[in-house]
């Protein structure tokens, strides 16, 4: 045993216990010997501090480890500072998002010392339209900085890492394959669907439901077989999917249920009935049974197979008193022509709005502004993503202005708020300033405007900083 | 003159906390601001807040040193800068253009007046210190401390003669009594290092080298006379007496350039401890500012500045702590000098060591090193590896894997490091702990 191990020894048991170790013939346990007290407390104590110290002052590094390998170098030029100096600002606001897509926009990436605190939040964030906006600005920097770090690792899944990552790491790295190359999305869902998870399923037919489009017909054998499948959300998952591809079989058996309701003949019983979820009992001519079919069937296959137009259409709907269920099936399917036709019966239905001609959905968003119906205006212009154009954005102003809560009149106030607020996010960033409030606006009012007033100057300076034009 | 603007890095880290830097962030837009003023070395505005009527903050930066702003604002915060003052500074750094050029209300400008006044009149109006009764004072609080640590060596000796083993099971209180009794003795250094021991318990070598320092205090005060003037300093520094700031002050300074190269903080039960540390060729000046019970500190030099400035070092053999003398200027900043291997930087530390045993951490530039995430985190170059404390994600996101040179404390345990060196400017560093 060296001497200060023997030192340390009887430290531990006490000198009590023990004599005082004799030291070694080395150099420092020589010095050692030299430092004596009159009691063996004293002189261990001052033999020990002499090691301590000697081992402290004579330390050298450690023999090196492993080191990772570099980041790859950088692909995509650096954002500027100018709009790089925005990110402290906004992060941690509902403006990061935009802040976000105009760096994307750009082709930027994110500063590397900007990096840390945006994977930060993105890692802790509960907003699911952070991860899919990260990505383009992460940069290779980013990404390898990510999957260094266990709590953002699934911010950059690696895509030979399916297996390790998690539901929500699936999820995104089907999600950027889908935008990349779509068939070999497909492929993959056809390969794994069927061994993955209850929620990792849910996610990834989420996703899919989310960027739908026609080209996905020849999933339909897999949709098919889910929708016998045990679990009633991945049941209707897929059935809303299948609905949504025009050519799919349970269309084309939901179109020929509901000619033959319409010719006279009720549908005979079938073996399709319970998978395509029509209501029981089937095959009665219940309104039911019509509404499920109107609802459901994507309006393509309706219109070819009773050969007719969505006007038609709408006023047999009316005729069975069944317009709600048909209104429901143009939102699905996003059929503007359809919505066109059902906005003639149902004018102020919100969601037909959003997918109805977009002149029809300005008529509305005036005609609210004009009738200063600020309840209809939030519904109208809450799904409506911004920036809005700049005419919408200095009538809402307008709007805002002439309606503000005064000490005589401050029913609205709630709404009056709620809608300023979306206004600062979602309003076209040049809109002009509507001047000061009246006299007699409640106290608070000029806070509510002067933060709405904030937010659109703080926008226009991102925009100006970003480069992007006024368009 | 308008005041070239601070840049966004140095305002945040005259912050008092990490709190009030995140609402000054949020309220630096132009938009809050209805009136924004940069009249001569001064700015202005009002912020909308909560209130009906705007705050109206003030900042004066015709002070010494433009990095050393003083501040005023009507709002009820207690913070010194308030985030109104910050957001403010943050404005000018960023939106130079909407500042006008309007004079400030009289409030402000009385304000601005009474400082100008008080900065032209000379301060030193202290009153001549009575020689006997500081001397009657001095010997007094010696003998306490004699007192004190004569009391820590017999427990010290009482630790060892019934063995170490036995010490995990004392009661915590018995090691807060003792610190206590030295608290009294007016010791608070050695108090301090009592607090320490129970972290070591679970590591008997560690506790053994903690006690021999400890040790160490109590043999050489007795025969302190026998002492050098400067290895009686550092026995003063490390029992915890405070620096003679006017004996320091009156004794000679280094004017040189100096360059701020990091900060740290350190809390310990209620004091915190802000380590400014300065380079200036082969000099390094440590400047310390306290703060009680989450009182702010002080406005600090914010890293990577370069200072014109006289350095007066305190008293000690390895000159470290240190103070400023007059005005500190910025100035053109100097290319650093190259870093230390990590072998070098532990002979340096090695080499302080050896002439002032109770000395806690040094600072050195050292690079390039390459930075290996893991449990701990590791620095490592040609000549081996050290641990560095906590994580820190900042420093891998600038050195992308690829080596990087850092200003570090090196404390004999880890490293931590203060900032970076990154595309030729220093970049100040925040530790993550793993807690």
């Amino acid at each position: 045993m060296n001497h200060p191990d023997a030192l340390l020894a009887l430290a531990l048991i006490g000198t009590a216990r023990g004599p005082l170790p004799t030291p070694g013939p080395d150099a420092l346990a020589g010095a050692a010997a030299q430092v004596t007290r009159p009691d063996p407390e004293g002189t261990l104590l001052a033999r020990a501090a002499l090691h301590a110290l000697a081992h402290a002052a004579g330390r050298r590094p450690d023999p090196p480890g492993d080191q990772p390998d570099p980041a790859p170098p950088e692909t995509l030029p650096e954002l500027p500072a100018r709009a790089a100096r925005h990110l402290p600002t906004v992060i941690r606001t509902p403006l990061l998002n935009e802040w976000l897509t105009l760096c994307a926009q750009g082709g930027w990436r994110v500063p590397h010392a900007l990096l840390p605190d945006l994977l930060d939040h993105a890692a802790t964030s509960y907003n699911s339209h952070l991860r899919p906006l990260l990505t383009p600005v992460l940069g290779e920097r980013g990404h390898w900085l990510a999957r260094l770090h266990p709590d953002w690792a699934s911010l950059s899944p690696n895509p030979d890492s399916w297996e390790a990552t998690t539901p929500a790491g699936r999820e995104d790295l089907w999600r950027r394959l889908r935008e990349h190359d779509p068939q070999a999305a497909r492929e993959l869902l056809q390969r794994r669907l069927d061994s993955e998870r209850a929620d990792t399923r849910r996610r990834l037919l989420t996703a899919l439901l989310d960027t739908l489009t026609d080209d996905d017909h020849p999933l339909e054998p897999l949709l098919d077989t889910l929708t016998t499948d045990r679990s009633a959300d991945t049941r209707t998952q897929a059935c809303a999917a299948l609905h949504r591809l025009p050519r799919s079989a349970q269309n084309a058996r939901n179109a020929a249920r509901l000619a033959a309701l319409f010719g006279g003949t009720p549908p005979t019983p079938d073996d399709h009935a319970t998978r395509d979820g029509l209501p029981d009992p089937p095959g009665q001519n219940t309104p039911a049974l019509l509404a499920h079919l109107l609802a459901h069937t994507h309006p393509d296959t309706l219109l070819t197979a009773l050969n007719t137009t969505p006007a038609a259409l709408t006023a047999l709907a009316r005729q069975h008193d069944q317009l709600q269920p048909l209104a429901q099936n143009a939102v699905t399917t996003h059929h503007t022509p359809l919505a066109a036709a059902l906005l003639t019966e149902l004018p102020t239905h919100p969601q037909l709005l959003q997918v109805g001609p977009p002149e029809t959905l300005a008529a509305a968003h005036t005609q609210a502004m004009n009738d200063r119906d600020l309840e209809r205006l939030l519904t109208l212009l809450d799904p409506h993503p911004g920036p809005w154009t700049p005419d919408l954005s200095a009538a809402l102003l307008t709007t805002l202005h002439a309606t503000c809560p005064t000490r005589h009149h401050a029913a609205h106030t709630h709404r009056w708020e709620q809608l300023a607020e979306l206004a600062a996010t979602r309003a076209h960033p040049h809109t002009l300033h509507p001047g000061p409030l009246p006299d007699d606006a409640t106290e608070w009012a000029p806070q509510t405007m002067g933060k709405l007033q904030a937010t659109l100057d703080l926008r226009q300076q991102l925009w100006t900083d970003f480069g992007k034009e006024r368009g | 003159m308008t005041p070239t603007p601070l840049t966004a890095d140095a305002v945040l880290a005259l912050a008092p906390d990490a709190a009030s830097a995140q609402a000054a962030r949020r309220l630096a837009a132009p938009g809050n601001w209805p009136t924004l003023n940069a009249p001569a070395s001064s700015l202005w505005g009002e912020c909308q807040g909560s209130g009906r009527t705007p705050y109206l903050t003030g900042v004066d930066l015709s002070g010494p040193a433009p990095t050393t702003p003083a501040f005023k604002c009507s709002c009820p915060s207690r913070k010194l800068p308030c985030k109104h003052a910050l957001a403010l500074l943050l404005l000018h750094a960023t939106h130079a253009d909407s500042f006008g050029q309007a004079a400030p209300p009289q409030s402000l400008q009385t304000w601005l007046d009474g400082r100008a006044a008080r900065a032209a009149t000379t301060t030193p109006v202290t009153a001549a210190p009575d020689p006997a009764a500081q001397a009657k004072r001095r010997a007094a609080r010696e003998k306490k401390v004699s007192l004190g640590l004569d009391q820590l060596q017999t427990f010290l000796k009482d630790l060892i003669r019934d063995g170490l083993a036995h010490a995990t099971a004392r009661p915590y209180s018995d090691w807060d009594t003792q610190a206590a009794r030295l608290v009294d003795a007016q010791a608070p250094g050695a108090a301090r290092l009592v607090r320490q021991i129970p972290d070591h318990l679970s590591d008997p070598a560690a506790l053994l080298a903690h006690l021999g320092r400890l040790y160490l205090l109590t043999e050489a005060w007795p025969r302190r006379d026998t002492l050098s003037g400067a290895q009686q300093a550092d026995l003063r520094a490390a029992l915890g007496f405070p620096i003679d700031s006017a004996g320091v002050l009156a004794g000679s300074g280094l004017q040189a350039r100096w360059q701020v190269m990091g900060q740290s903080v350190t809390e310990e039960d209620t004091l915190s401890t802000r380590r400014t540390w300065l380079t200036s060729g082969d000099h390094t000046a440590l400047l310390l500012d306290f703060s009680a019970a989450g009182r702010p500190f002080p406005p600090a030099l914010p890293p990577g500045v370069t200072l014109q400035a006289e350095v007066c070092h305190a008293p000690g053999t390895v000159p470290q702590r240190a103070l400023l003398r007059g005005e500190a200027t910025p100035t053109r900043p100097e290319a650093p000098p190259p870093g230390l291997t990590l072998d070098a930087l532990l002979d340096r530390h090695g080499a302080a060591l050896a002439l002032n045993p109770w000395l806690e951490r040094t600072a050195h530039l050292t690079g390039p090193l390459h930075i290996v995430p893991g449990d701990p985190w590791h620095a490592q170059d040609h000549t081996g590896r050290l641990p560095m404390s906590g994580r820190n994600p900042t420093l891998l996101a600038l050195s992308g894997g690829h080596p990087v040179t850092l200003y570090a404390e090196w404390n004999g345990e880890t490293l931590t490091p203060l900032s970076a060196l990154h595309a030729g400017t220093l970049h100040p560093l925040r530790a993550v702990s793993d807690a």
